[in-house]
């Protein structure tokens, strides 16, 4: 389960970015003031434009950068001041995440494997099950620069899955992905839900969170402008598809949309 | 932690070892290339040196008397040319490279001579280009040659050449005992400061990609999702560096061993080193070994820190830079030091590692001295590596974008 309450993250802004901005303000506030939960068995999803605040609630919630005010709670432990128990709880899978290419598929699992202090043979376990699952076992042994596109994006699912979170954040994970490997990882997504796993995921593809979220955040400007199912999303925009919701919403916040 | 640390060096000494253009790049071409150079110098100096030698000077000159122009008609690495020469022709000749040597005798040099007690002194003059080896060569022969010329003329003055004999000098060097005998002084002074250019410079590389390339590529974010501190990240990648410098550095050194027999010439002060010269003990290589390891951790951390603080491989490499002319200007120091060595010189960092090397090399290793600088060094270390782990912490260092 996971419990974000009263996020709020600014930036301070470098001359250079105060220049670009025309005027005075020091910082930016990225998120402000943003609160949701998300249970287990459920996949939540964050829908909104470039800079509103969805990597950084995300990276927030994976530690790798502190609230500047608010709290998060993930399965029990407090979001920064216990960032290496939170860490054990997650997956966090971004495309600016990336994996050493010269090493194998093999290589890398087992390496992140071991940084999760898992023991060797649970490691082997769940490797040959995520390899089999994701089709990555025929390039084990395969230097990773000399893997696809799509190979690289299913072997970054594979590792950030070897420790067998609870808590699966994906941000963008079928862009790239061929339309094959694209229902593989959104199936398998279905299956960790069913496994009572908690998802979150971010994404521009509102077919993918139609099909997929069970409640759906969306975000502008660092803050919520609507959160529900996609009927009490639907019943708040008096749109019949998330498409139009989301510019119904984006057109009332001030956004000029080009539909 | 420690496993998360020894998990964390492995990966990184394998990312080295297991990419073969990066093992030629930083371990067989320093080797290769030093080997190479420093043999092409060393026998380019010889030659140089043998031609010199075998040069026949040609002097050229005017009113020179004829006692002098015996002793040079005897000297067969002197050739006079006989001629009469103006003094600016004569230098413009020289300077040519046409002759080597212009001497001037006053024309009235044997009557002054003669009158010596009563009259003013005769002058020789005499000329050489400062741009010819061969001119510079003869030069120092003609002044042998007139210091012995002034011999002959003060024991004709005195009348019996034994009055000009006043006492027997007899020098000899001291036999060093064998427990400090060191090696080489050319070879102790050149070899702390070699060890310390090879030390950065193979630590830099490798450095470089290993934090400031990961960054860049975003690898090394993926290793902060994971439960281990970001401390035991920084500090697996400083192992790692360090075992890499290490071996560099013994790459590089291999490298010059092998030049030896070309290079000895101009790397020992004798002019002649072999290993069998060596006097060394276990004692000195672990005092030596102890002040080595003193410049590793500063020199890894110093890289890493840097390196950490840059956005890119491009911009690491500009900001160490810097550090790496610091680090040569400290060898240079040490090398051409005056040998005095204060006891704060002990405390200065790097540049006292570089003292007690040079000191145990000649022999006059003290523990005590190489602990005081290890510890130094050793503090260093540690605030740095305390600094790259609170900038492993620092967002606008880790997702500067």
């Amino acid at each position: 389960m996971i419990q974000i309450s009263n996020l709020k993250k600014t930036f301070n802004l470098s001359k250079k970015q105060m220049l670009a901005n025309e005027d005075k303000v020091k910082f930016k506030t990225a998120v402000n003031n943003i609160s949701f939960k998300v249970n287990d068995n459920e996949i939540f999803g964050l829908i909104g434009p470039n800079g509103a605040g969805k990597t950084t609630t995300l990276r927030c919630l994976a530690t790798l950068i502190e609230p500047t005010e608010g709290s998060i709670n993930v399965n029990g432990f407090e979001g920064h001041s216990q960032g290496e128990s939170v860490r054990r709880e997650l997956a966090f899978l971004t495309n600016e995440l990336k994996l050493d290419t010269h090493f194998t598929p093999e290589y890398t699992t087992k390496f992140f494997g071991r940084l999760h202090d898992m023991p060797e043979r649970l490691i082997d376990e769940r490797m040959n099950h995520l390899f089999d699952y994701f089709g990555v076992t025929p390039f084990r042994h395969t230097k990773i620069s000399d893997l696809s596109t799509g190979m690289k994006q299913k072997l970054s699912i594979v590792v950030s899955l070897i420790h067998n979170p609870n808590v699966i954040i994906f941000d963008e994970p079928t862009t790239g992905l061929d339309i094959i490997t694209a229902r593989a990882v959104t199936d398998y997504l279905k299956l960790l839900k069913n496994e009572g796993k908690t998802i979150i995921i971010s994404t521009h593809m509102m077919h993918v969170a139609e099909k997929l979220c069970d409640r759906i955040a969306i975000i502008m400007d660092g803050d919520i402008k609507a959160m529900g199912t996609l009927d009490e999303i639907y019943a708040l925009t008096g749109q019949d598809n998330l498409d139009d919701s989301f510019f119904q919403l984006y057109n009332n916040s001030g956004g000029v949309s080009n539909v | 932690m420690f496993k998360s640390l020894m998990i964390i060096t492995k990966k990184e000494l394998r990312r080295v070892f297991t990419d073969k253009r990066l093992v030629i790049t930083s371990f067989v071409l320093p080797m290769l290339s030093i080997a190479l150079i420093y043999s092409m110098m060393g026998y380019m100096i010889q030659r140089s040196q043998d031609d010199i030698e075998a040069h026949v000077s040609k002097v050229i000159g005017s009113s020179i008397p004829i006692a002098v122009i015996d002793m040079m008609d005897a000297d067969e690495s002197i050739e006079f040319i006989p001629g009469a020469f103006d003094k600016n022709t004569a230098k413009e000749l020289i300077l040519e490279e046409t002759y080597d040597y212009y001497i001037y005798f006053d024309p009235e040099f044997e009557d002054k001579l003669m009158a010596f007690e009563s009259g003013p002194l005769p002058v020789i003059e005499g000329a050489y280009s400062p741009k010819s080896d061969q001119s510079m060569n003869a030069n120092y022969k003609m002044r042998t040659l007139l210091e012995e010329y002034r011999q002959t003329i003060l024991a004709e003055r005195i009348g019996d050449a034994s009055y000009l004999q006043v006492y027997d000098l007899v020098t000899s060097s001291i036999e060093i005992p064998q427990e400090n005998q060191g090696i080489d002084r050319g070879i102790a002074n050149l070899v702390p400061m070699l060890v310390s250019i090879f030390i950065f410079a193979g630590a830099m590389s490798i450095g470089i990609d290993s934090i400031a390339g990961e960054k860049e590529r975003g690898t090394i974010a993926t290793m902060l999702l994971t439960p281990v501190d970001r401390g035991v990240i920084i500090g697996g990648k400083v192992i790692s560096l360090s075992v890499v410098a290490l071996i560099s550095m013994v790459s590089s050194f291999i490298g010059v061993m092998i030049s030896i027999p070309f290079s000895a010439g101009f790397l020992s002060a004798s002019g002649a080193f072999e290993m069998s010269q060596m006097s060394l003990g276990g004692f000195d290589f672990l005092m030596f070994f102890i002040s080595m390891i003193g410049l590793v951790g500063m020199y890894v951390t110093i890289i890493s820190v840097l390196s950490m603080i840059a956005n890119s491989v491009k911009e690491a490499g500009a900001y160490i830079t810097p550090a790496y002319m610091m680090v040569m200007i400290a060898g240079f120091m040490n090398m051409f030091g005056s040998g005095t060595v204060s006891s704060m010189s002990y405390y200065i960092p790097i540049y006292n590692n570089l003292v007690n090397m040079q000191q145990v090399l000649l022999g006059d290793g003290d523990l005590g001295r190489v602990m005081i600088s290890f510890v130094t060094s050793s503090v260093i270390t540690i605030v740095l590596l305390s600094l790259s782990r609170n900038l492993m912490h620092k967002e606008k260092v880790m997702f500067p974008s």
